[in-house]
């Protein structure tokens, strides 16, 4: 999902804070119009749209409300924007040219001064959400508040949303995620289906067939071109390879959980788990036979690595299952290999045990109102109507009669209207509208709506949704914990992970031994803080349980 | 020296002093005020009571930097990458600029002015897409070397290339704009000594050392003193848009890791902690160095 996170972005950082301090305070007017009605993609439960575009009373003013998102289009008067104001009497600030780079709304709340909406990504290196309650940025959305707003509600009531509460309080509003709820967590190997069937290979199943497989990658000319050019794998960087194949080995791990597994009594973290020593041997040997493509050392953003795939040269690339960007990898390598097509993986078996990729927390990143909103209930609302039916539909296709119609159950676009609203940008969103995602959830790719309306542009989308969901969901392994928050892990969590991607990448470049290296790991991981951080987080984890 | 009373002095003055006013505005706005900031470095600062509403700690924050295992490696190749810096990179703009001196084609003497010239204006970020372009692992050196069937350098991961590369591309962006002020140096010696020399019969060689370098030496010190003051901050925008954790161990700065601890982690206190440790460790280096120059003869900074 990180489409644009640049080290650039980060060093225009001033200029940007300058830029958002003074949009946020003018309320400009940007965005603009409307539309209709229909699919659910939040939650089974979020289906009724009362609540928000019902309300306004003609002679009340609309209420200003500063959104801060990622990755948007300048809006302009575009119909949708406007239309949500006027179902919503808000008057919407929605700051465009973010880039995907968090580091921005950390310097703006280190500042003081936030917008009254804000979306927030985590990482595993900062707990933003944490801290920021903790500190007061973030206000909850009170009962009162989930009272008049029934879709919010009922996502925020959801069993698997429980652990994140704070303080018997909701904060957070979680972004779901495009595939179903149970699916895998988002980076998932996917590999070259036409390489394969050129070389008469099976899709490998376990890590020892991965490995022959990409050998003859390497080896065998799958490009065709005579020369030995071409490379096993890609990915952004060699210590996230090794927490990307942790699960083949029995570890529950991505970046969206906790990270924690249950430990004889307690609750341990991932990385000093014994297992970790077979994920780096294993993506040490990937290194060290040459199959791993030079760029996966110093590419830390994936978004760098998808041109350098899209030469065709390299068989595997490990990468966000959104369904979406996969049709993007496909059409983008299809400019320079007319036949080529890639496919999701199912997790290698690595392991006797358990094996599989882990289980995603059906969400990633969250929409919380700033302590500095004056207007929390309007903007709960706003929310609120973003996740209706109605919501849901005109943020995505627009408004029916306008930007479609509907033939039957048939939608049918009318291109010259989209062209003339902005929010429909091609680049960021494809054929729809960039409001569908990253505000109150990513976009609903496995709703019936959704997927019929991609079709009419991608003819077999829902077929190809369907078969690499069961393809990458077939093994999973879950992780103890995805929510549960606790400070000291919060404090720690920023020198561990950066003593833990140090070892990972000395260990597969052969710089250290990896049993020796592992234990000396292991040993300064814990004594910088890790040891009374993991005890103070599994009882956390432990309290959260019951 | 006679000084003069303010009053007068600010009088006959003025128009110098109306010159360097919007500098000493803007240092007052931009550089003092805000050095109040930097009383959050003993404070456990939250962002929602402010600087003054946070409480003070003492200076537990300072301890827990040095305790850091980051922060000590930091500061090792701070030292380590501002002296390689000044070892391999110093000599270069003088040297070039007593090259350029000889030339006697005016017209090729600009032209190679400004072809040095030229990256000292592109911004680190640009300069660092050229870098990457040239030296990753499918960059223009690796095509090459594909193409002659030797094997891929992965010139940014590998930590001597690295360091390589930041000393040569520091050189490249940096010495043609060092050059100027040197041959600017060059054009306040008097003419008449090298005509006087001439006539003692010295060549061209002695020419050099016994005018023309006792001619640099000031402005050569000046800049020494200046490259000194700033030992402890060895090029945040060099480094940062260059590195990747693969090379954290033999890169990672003073200014990146308060980077990544204030920005990415958003623990301002720790960071202002360090960065302020990083000053005033600047600052000392500053006094010492214009102190010892000026023992040995030279003017100094001030």
């Amino acid at each position: 999902m990180f489409r644009n996170a640049t080290k650039a972005g980060s060093l225009g950082i001033a200029a940007v804070l300058l830029a958002m301090t003074a949009t946020a305070c003018g309320n400009n007017n940007e965005g603009a119009s409307p539309s209709a009605s229909s699919t659910p993609a939040v939650s089974p439960s979020a289906s009724t749209s009362e609540s928000a575009s019902t309300s306004p009373e003609p002679a009340k003013e609309p209420t200003p409300i500063s959104i801060y998102s990622y990755d948007r289009t300048d809006y302009a008067n575009d119909r949708v924007v406007q239309e949500i104001e006027k179902r919503t009497n808000t008057k919407l600030t929605i700051q465009p040219g973010i880039p995907w780079d968090p580091e921005q709304l950390n310097v703006m709340t280190a500042t003081g001064k936030y917008p009254d909406v804000i979306t927030i990504i985590d990482n595993d290196t900062f707990d933003r959400t944490g801290q920021w309650i903790k500190t007061g940025i973030l206000q909850p959305f009170t009962d009162e508040i989930l009272e008049q707003t029934p879709n919010l509600k009922s996502l925020l009531t959801q069993p698997e949303f429980e652990d994140l509460k704070v303080d018997g309080k909701y904060y957070l509003l979680p972004m779901r995620d495009e595939p179903p709820l149970g699916s895998a967590g988002q980076f998932v190997f996917q590999i070259r289906q036409d390489w394969l069937d050129k070389l008469q290979l099976p899709v490998p199943t376990t890590t020892d067939e991965f490995l022959d497989t990409l050998i003859k990658f390497k080896t065998m000319d799958p490009d065709g071109n005579g020369k030995e050019d071409t490379y096993g794998l890609i990915t952004n960087g060699l210590d996230k390879l090794v927490s990307y194949s942790a699960g083949f080995f029995g570890l529950p791990h991505d970046e969206r959980s906790t990270g924690f597994l249950k430990v004889g009594d307690g609750y341990e973290y991932w990385a000093i788990q014994p297992q970790v020593k077979d994920t780096l041997r294993w993506v040490k040997q990937l290194y060290d036979s040459g199959l791993i493509h030079p760029d996966t050392l110093t590419q830390t953003n994936i978004t760098k690595t998808r041109p350098v795939f899209a030469e065709g040269r390299i068989g595997v690339t490990v990468e966000n299952m959104n369904f979406d960007q996969l049709v993007n990898r496909i059409t983008a390598l299809q400019a320079n290999v007319p036949d080529a097509s890639v496919i999701q993986m199912s997790a290698l078996k690595g392991t006797e045990g358990a094996y599989g990729y882990s289980k995603g927390n059906g969400h990633w990143a969250y929409t919380a109102l700033s302590s500095q909103n004056k207007n929390p209930l309007e903007s709960a609302k706003l929310l609120d109507f973003l996740l209706s039916d109605e919501g849901t539909k005109l943020s995505t296709v627009g408004i029916e009669g306008v930007h479609y119609t509907m033939d039957g159950d048939k939608l049918v676009w009318n291109e010259e209207e989209k062209k003339k609203d902005p929010g429909f940008n091609v680049n960021t969103s494809g054929q729809f509208h960039e409001l569908n995602w990253g505000i109150v959830r990513w976009s609903p790719m496995v709703s019936e709506f959704y997927m019929k309306a991609s079709e009419t542009v991608v003819p077999n989308y829902s077929q190809m949704v369907q078969e690499n969901l069961d393809r990458v969901n077939k093994y999973l392994i879950e992780p103890a914990s995805y929510n549960t928050s606790n400070e000291e892990w919060s404090k720690f969590i920023g020198t561990g992970k950066t003593l833990e991607n140090e070892f990972f990448i000395k260990a597969v470049m052969g710089k250290v031994d990896i049993d020796k290296g592992f234990d000396s790991f292991v040993k300064s991981w814990k004594a910088a803080g890790g040891a009374e951080a993991m005890k103070a987080m599994s009882d956390a984890i432990a309290a959260s349980k019951g | 020296m006679n000084r003069l009373p303010l009053r007068k002095d600010l009088r006959r003055y003025r128009q110098m002093y109306l010159l360097a006013l919007p500098m000493v505005i803007f240092y007052i706005l931009f550089i003092y005020i805000p050095m109040y900031g930097i009383t959050i470095a003993f404070k456990d600062y939250s962002v929602v009571t402010g600087i003054t509403g946070s409480p003070w700690v003492g200076l537990d924050r300072v301890r827990e930097v040095f305790d850091n295992v980051f922060f000590q490696r930091a500061f090792v190749n701070t030292l380590l990458i501002s002296l390689g810096k000044i070892v391999f990179g110093f000599p270069v703009p003088i040297a070039l600029a007593l090259l350029l001196n000889e030339l006697r084609s005016r017209w090729f003497k600009g032209l190679f002015q400004n072809i040095m010239f030229i990256p000292y204006f592109l911004s680190w970020i640009v300069f660092a897409g050229i870098i990457e372009n040239l030296f990753n692992g499918s960059g223009l050196i690796n095509g090459i070397r594909v193409n002659q069937n030797l094997d891929v350098i992965s010139f940014l991961a590998e930590g001597d290339w690295f360091l390589g590369i930041v000393f040569i591309t520091d050189i490249v962006k940096s010495a043609g704009w060092e050059t100027v002020i040197y041959l600017a140096a060059l054009t306040g010696i008097d003419p008449h000594l090298y005509e006087a020399a001439q006539v003692d019969g010295a060549n061209r060689w002695k020419q050099t050392f016994h005018i023309t370098l006792p001619g640099l030496a000031n402005t050569i010190v000046v800049l020494l003193i200046l490259r000194v003051g700033y030992l402890m901050f060895a090029g945040f925008e060099q480094i940062f848009s260059l590195y990747s954790p693969i090379v954290y161990d033999v890169a990672d700065i003073l200014d990146t890791f308060v980077y990544r601890i204030g920005i990415e982690q958003g623990d301002y206190s720790f960071a202002a902690a360090a960065g302020l440790f990083q000053g005033i460790i600047g600052l000392t280096l500053l006094f010492t160095v214009n102190k010892i120059a000026q023992k040995i003869g030279s003017a100094g900074l001030f």
